[in-house]
C-alpha cells in the first residue's frame, strides 16, 4: 500500500504542475500562429485553463529571465474582459537600430514620434488635417502622405473617418511615458550647450 | 399654439444636440471638460415642470449623454493622474524644435518590440523551392526586340509635375475600381498602349502603388504579376519588364 500524499509532497506537486503550465504558456505565446503578435486571452483560457491570469504571472517571471516582458492590450469594445484582451510577449529593454535592422526608417519613426507626442496628449485622437499639417513641418506633402499611409497599414496608427487616433501596435510597442521624457530630454539640434534644457 | 410649439420644438431640439455630445467627444477626442455641465442642466432644469412625452424622451437622453460626459471628465482625471504630466506646449516646442535625427532617436529608445517565433510549413517549404527551381539564373540579358528597342529610344516622354498628379489622380480611380472585385493582370491594366504612352502607364502605376492604395504580387499559377488592393504591411519594390 502507498503512504498518503504529505502537505508537503502536495504543495511540490501543485508548484512543478504551474511551473509546467507556465512553460506551456510561454511556448503558446512564442509560437506567432496569425500576421498579429501574441494572442487572445480565451485562446489562453482554452490552453491553460479557467486561471489562466494566476499562470501567465508565472509566465511573465520566466519571460523576465529571457529578456521579455508579458504585456496585454485590452479590446476596445470590452476594455474590462481579460478574455478578449491581447496577450503578447515584447523585449524588455528597447533594441538598438543594429537589432531592429530597417523596419522603420528614419523620417518613419521621427514623424511617428511626431504624432504621438501630439496624440498622447490630445486624448489619443486628432483630425487628420492637424496631424499632416505637424508632419508637413518636418517632410514635403507627398512624403508626409506616404509616412502616414505607411504607418496606419502597419497598425501604428488608425484613420478612422478623417481623425487619426492611437493604432494598436502603438499600444504594444511603444511606452508613451519613455517617448515623452526622451523627447523632452533631448538637446534641440542648434541649443544652448551650456543649458542642455533649451 | 404656434408660439407654444415652437418653442416646445427648440427645447427638443436643444435635448438632441445634447444627447448627441457624448458620442461626438468620442469621436474627436475633444476636452470632456470643454462642456459646461452645470449650465446643461440648468436649461433642462426650466422644463422639469413639462409632462410632454416627446420632451421626456429627449429629457432622458439628453441626461444619459450628460452623465456620460461626466464619466469622461472622471476618466480623463484619472488618466492624467496615473501617467507623466506634460505641458502640451512644451512638448510642441521641443517637438518643432527638434531634428528628424534625434526625433527617430526617441521612438527607437521607447520601443519595445514584439517577440515571436515563426514557423514554416514543409508544404510551404516545397512549393518556395519549386518556384526557386523555375526562376531563370542571375546574369541572364534580358533583350527587348530591336523594334521595340528603337522605339523606346526615340520616343521622349515628357511630364510636369502637375501632369503628374493629374496623370496619378485619373489612373488611380480606374485602377482601383478594376482591382474592386479581385486581383488584374499588369499587362491588362497596361493596355494596348506601346512605347512611351506604355512606359508612362507603367510609371504612373508604380506611383500609386507606391502611395499604398494597390500591390503587385506574382501570381506562380498564371506566371506572372497580377495588381490588387495593398493589405497588411507594406512590401518591397520589384523590377518589372515592361
Amino acid at each position: 500500500m502507498s503512504e498518503p500524499e504529505t502537505e508537503k509532497e502536495k504543495e511540490e506537486k501543485l508548484e512543478a504542475q504551474l511551473r509546467e503550465s507556465a512553460r506551456a504558456g510561454l511556448r503558446f505565446l512564442l509560437i506567432q500562429r496569425r500576421s498579429q503578435p501574441g494572442c487572445k486571452g480565451w485562446e489562453l483560457k482554452r490552453e491553460l485553463g479557467r486561471n489562466y491570469l494566476q499562470i501567465l504571472r508565472l509566465v511573465n517571471g520566466m519571460a523576465s529571465d529571457i529578456g521579455l516582458k508579458l504585456v496585454s492590450v485590452p479590446d476596445e469594445d470590452f476594455p474590462d474582459d481579460p478574455d478578449r484582451s491581447r496577450y503578447l510577449l515584447v523585449s524588455k529593454e528597447p533594441l538598438s537600430e543594429k537589432d531592429t535592422g530597417s523596419w522603420l526608417r528614419m523620417e518613419e519613426a521621427a514623424s511617428l514620434a511626431i504624432i504621438l507626442s501630439h496624440l498622447f496628449v490630445k486624448g489619443e485622437v486628432d483630425s487628420k488635417a492637424v496631424v499632416m499639417t505637424m508632419v508637413r513641418e518636418k517632410l514635403p506633402s507627398w512624403r508626409a502622405q506616404q509616412v502616414v499611409s505607411k504607418l496606419t497599414r502597419l497598425g501604428y496608427l488608425e484613420d478612422d473617418a478623417g481623425y487619426i487616433r492611437v493604432g494598436w501596435r502603438t499600444k504594444v510597442e511603444i511606452d508613451r511615458d519613455e517617448l515623452l521624457t526622451s523627447i523632452l530630454s533631448r538637446r534641440p539640434e542648434g541649443g544652448d550647450p551650456a543649458n542642455p534644457s533649451t | 399654439m404656434p408660439k407654444d410649439r415652437k418653442s416646445k420644438n427648440a427645447g427638443i431640439e436643444y435635448r438632441e444636440r445634447i444627447a448627441a455630445l457624448s458620442e461626438e467627444l468620442k469621436e474627436t477626442g475633444a476636452d470632456p471638460f470643454a462642456v459646461d455641465v452645470d449650465h446643461i442642466l440648468e436649461e433642462l432644469r426650466k422644463d422639469y415642470a413639462v409632462s410632454d412625452p416627446r420632451i421626456l424622451t429627449a429629457d432622458a437622453k439628453a441626461l444619459g449623454s450628460v452623465s456620460e460626459v461626466v464619466q469622461m471628465q472622471d476618466t480623463w482625471i484619472g488618466k492624467q493622474l496615473s501617467g507623466l504630466q506634460v505641458d502640451p506646449a512644451l512638448l510642441l516646442d521641443r517637438v518643432k524644435r527638434l531634428g528628424l535625427r534625434s526625433l527617430a532617436a526617441s521612438l527607437y529608445s521607447s520601443q519595445h518590440l514584439p517577440v515571436g517565433v515563426k514557423q514554416v510549413a514543409t508544404k510551404r517549404l516545397l512549393e518556395a523551392a519549386e518556384y526557386w527551381i523555375q526562376l531563370s539564373g542571375w546574369g541572364g540579358r534580358l533583350s527587348l526586340p530591336s523594334n521595340q528597342m528603337g522605339e523606346l529610344l526615340t520616343e521622349t516622354l515628357e511630364l510636369t509635375p502637375e501632369d503628374l498628379e493629374q496623370e496619378v489622380k485619373d489612373m488611380s480611380e480606374s485602377v482601383l475600381q478594376s482591382v474592386a472585385e479581385g486581383p488584374v493582370a499588369y499587362d491588362a491594366l497596361l493596355g494596348q498602349s506601346t512605347g512611351a504612352e506604355r512606359l508612362k502607364r507603367a510609371f504612373v502605376l508604380s506611383l500609386i502603388c507606391a502611395r499604398g492604395a494597390v500591390t503587385l504580387r506574382y501570381d506562380p499559377l498564371l506566371g506572372k504579376y497580377v495588381v490588387q488592393r495593398a493589405e497588411g504591411t507594406p512590401d518591397s519594390s520589384v523590377a518589372i519588364k515592361v
